[in-house]
């Protein structure tokens, strides 16, 4: 029994600095696995819509024809489905949240155009496929022929 | 190691017999669990769960909206929360629950929401207009889908087979 | 002889922890009769099922509550799994409790905050909260989330924890222990505190058990019942887990046996990290639950027995998913706890079943 025992833990924190963080002028300490936003790495982006499709509340809307993401970050729910199941891992979760607003923002991505030079090797790489995969049907067809002499 | 109560124990019983089974697991001093309901086309499958430490049992019965079921709640004093919460949500009649609210247990939009078969149901469907059930029923889901509620069941089956496979 | 006076108590009054609306019925300062009444929450998330299939229903389930909130994704994926027959990896089976039981040292810390705050011992309750910031610390590091934590699914669990982060976990784990003994202290031994609770909302044994109590409230009146005891899931690696039973059956009686209970989830994250198995932390799952299939699981969470029920009907949402929590089992008994008490006491009488309306309600 006995009165006061929060004394020593009361005089303890008079002494110490405050629990709290004075934010949003103090920076939150945030973990590496802290959820925040969802962020989109667009020029890897193949817009398969595979994000869309798993999104439980519908916030993330791809459109293949215009090469747009869109998400609306206020329905996010932080649960990283989207970021597992990208097949080109250009999806990524961070740690900052989306700061109170006086009005719901939609954030659209648009895929850049590319520059000259990576249109180029576009080209190039496109060229070099298309070359391999007729040689390897002429290798095909000539050994279908030899085959079908014997 | 196991997850869940092996085994499983449901009896089918009729709902007639509801009432002395309940007495014979209370005379043999079962502690009651929980009363569930599940809509059914023949109407409501209720299940009723008592356990006596580790073991569980599950008494499993069908009943409609029509006939009314005895309350337990006298011998089971807190029946009532869940007699009260099935009325609301199903449209399962109960006769002689110790606190009976009466249908205002829950507030709910559209009467028995669980259960759209029940008499209550069906008269408040077509009592009021269309566009009215389908503000209630998008109040209850949140996604702004635009073929909603009347059709509900088909249209989320069509989404599916769009989907990959889960 | 004094005038019978109804007092309408809630859904919203600065010391009621959770919205629910009580009748009281008082003469001269004592509570004759309280009737309770709930629904001003619900949500209809149990309708839920056929709009998500089974896989992201795991997302609703975890928002039913923010205080139980894993322990309702944990019972959903308990049960679902033995819908479908999927074994999960002895890993997750670790990792999934060690989880849970960190979310009941959190649970327990809140509800010894409201205690104080209840009977107005605001230092007591900003510091049960600092120390709980501890808790919560841990929850983000390992999983991201604070409160919902993301972190069970169907077949195990989402992440991993590394064997180095959970000896840093009991690190961190057996600091909190000398200040948490600070607090544990004066909730036990204070004149003060102890003249607010000791003979506050008593119930015998036998009007627990008549009640059909569970959880902390009953352990309080000398029902020795805990699920844990009966092995699902990683809690039967342990050695030996008694519960922890008191017999004096009213409000000191509750908070001993919530306050020690935190002490005792240590010590089972301690052992089961001792004891953590190498391995897989996930099993892949295919196909949906088959027609007609029935499963009950049930589970010990923070604030008692917690009951599941699910019904599959052959496609990827569930018929039915039925979830019935420990709260609803013990306003019964709360409503004759609160017979002829005082009405000062009053708010002591709700906190001490730890009321969660928004698991009730759903």
């Amino acid at each position: 029994m006995g009165s006061f025992h929060l004394t020593k833990m009361s005089l303890r924190n008079f002494f110490k600095k405050p629990a709290t963080k004075m934010y949003p002028v103090v920076a939150p300490t945030y973990t590496k696995m802290s959820k925040g936003h969802v962020a989109n790495e667009i020029k890897d982006c193949i817009f398969c819509g595979i994000c869309e499709n798993r999104c439980p509340t519908h916030a993330i809307t791809v459109s293949k024809e215009d090469e747009t993401w869109t998400i609306d970050n206020f329905s996010c729910i932080q649960c990283i489905t989207c970021v597992r199941n990208c097949p080109k891992k250009c999806l990524t979760m961070e740690p900052d949240y989306t700061k109170a607003a006086a009005q719901k923002s939609i954030i659209t991505l648009k895929k850049p155009e590319l520059t000259p030079e990576e249109r180029a090797a576009k080209e190039a790489a496109d060229k070099e496929k298309a070359a391999r995969i007729a040689a390897a049907k002429a290798a095909k067809a000539a050994r279908d022929a030899e085959a079908a002499a014997q | 190691m196991t997850q869940t109560e092996k085994p499983q124990v449901f009896k089918d019983i009729e709902h007639a017999q509801l009432r002395k089974q309940v007495e014979s697991y209370h005379g043999r001093g079962w502690r009651f669990v929980n009363i569930s309901g599940t809509t059914v086309e023949e109407g409501v499958e209720l299940l009723y769960s008592f356990s006596d430490g580790l073991p569980l049992e599950n008494l499993r019965f069908t009943i409609n909206t029509e006939t009314a079921l005895p309350s337990v709640s006298d011998l089971y004093p807190n029946c009532f929360f869940f007699e009260n919460e099935t009325h609301d949500l199903f449209g399962v009649q109960f006769t002689g629950i110790s606190i009976d609210f009466d249908g205002e247990f829950y507030k709910v939009a559209v009467p028995t929401p669980m259960n759209p078969h029940s008499a209550a149901a069906k008269a408040s469907a077509s009592g009021k207009p269309a566009a009215d059930k389908r503000a209630a029923d998008a109040s209850v889901v949140d996604t702004p889908v635009a073929d909603e509620p009347a059709e509900g069941e088909e249209s989320s089956d069509k989404k599916s087979s769009k989907k990959k496979g889960a | 002889m004094g005038t019978k006076t109804v007092i309408p108590f809630g859904p919203q009054h600065p010391v009621l922890p959770e919205p629910m609306h009580l009748d009281l019925v008082i003469e001269d300062e004592k509570v004759i009769e309280a009737i309770p009444q709930i629904g001003f929450i619900h949500r209809g998330l149990e309708k839920l099922v056929s709009k998500k299939d089974f896989m992201q229903f795991v997302l609703v389930t975890e928002r039913i509550c923010g205080i139980c909130s894993f322990g309702h994704s944990l019972g959903y994926s308990e049960t679902v799994e033995a819908l479908m027959g999927i074994e999960v990896p002895p890993r997750a089976e670790y990792l999934r409790v060690i989880w849970h039981e960190l979310s009941r040292m959190h649970s327990h810390m809140l509800w010894l905050g409201l205690l104080a705050d209840g009977f107005g011992y605001e230092n007591l309750f900003m510091q049960c909260w600092r120390l709980r910031e501890d808790v919560l610390d841990i929850f983000e590091a390992t999983t991201g989330g604070r409160v919902i934590l993301t972190a069970c699914n169907v077949g195990g669990v989402e992440q991993d924890i590394e064997n180095n982060e959970l000896a840093g976990i009991v690190v961190t784990l057996d600091k909190m222990r000398a200040e948490y003994g600070e607090l544990l202290r004066t909730f036990l031994k204070d004149r003060s505190v102890k003249s607010r609770l000791v003979g506050v909302g008593y119930l015998s044994k036998e009007d627990s058990v008549a009640a059909a109590t569970v959880g902390p409230f009953a352990r309080a009146s000398g029902i020795d019942e805990d699920i844990r005891s009966y092995g699902f899931g990683a809690y039967g690696a342990l050695a030996d887990f008694q519960p922890i039973v008191s017999t004096k059956g009213d409000g000191y009686a509750r908070c001993e046996v919530r306050g020690l209970e935190v002490l005792q989830a240590i010590d089972i994250i301690k052992e089961l990290v001792d004891k953590m198995p190498d391995g897989e932390i996930n099993q892949k799952v295919k196909g949906v639950p088959a027609e007609g299939v029935e499963v009950v699981s049930r589970l010990e969470q923070p604030r008692g027995e917690c009951f599941y029920f699910a019904k599959g009907n052959g496609t990827k949402f569930l018929e039915r998913f039925r979830i019935r929590t420990p709260t609803s089992q013990n306003i019964a008994g709360m409503v004759q706890t609160l017979q002829g008490c005082d009405l000062a006491d009053v708010p002591l009488n709700v906190l001490t079943i730890d009321p969660c309306i928004s698991c009730t309600e759903r």
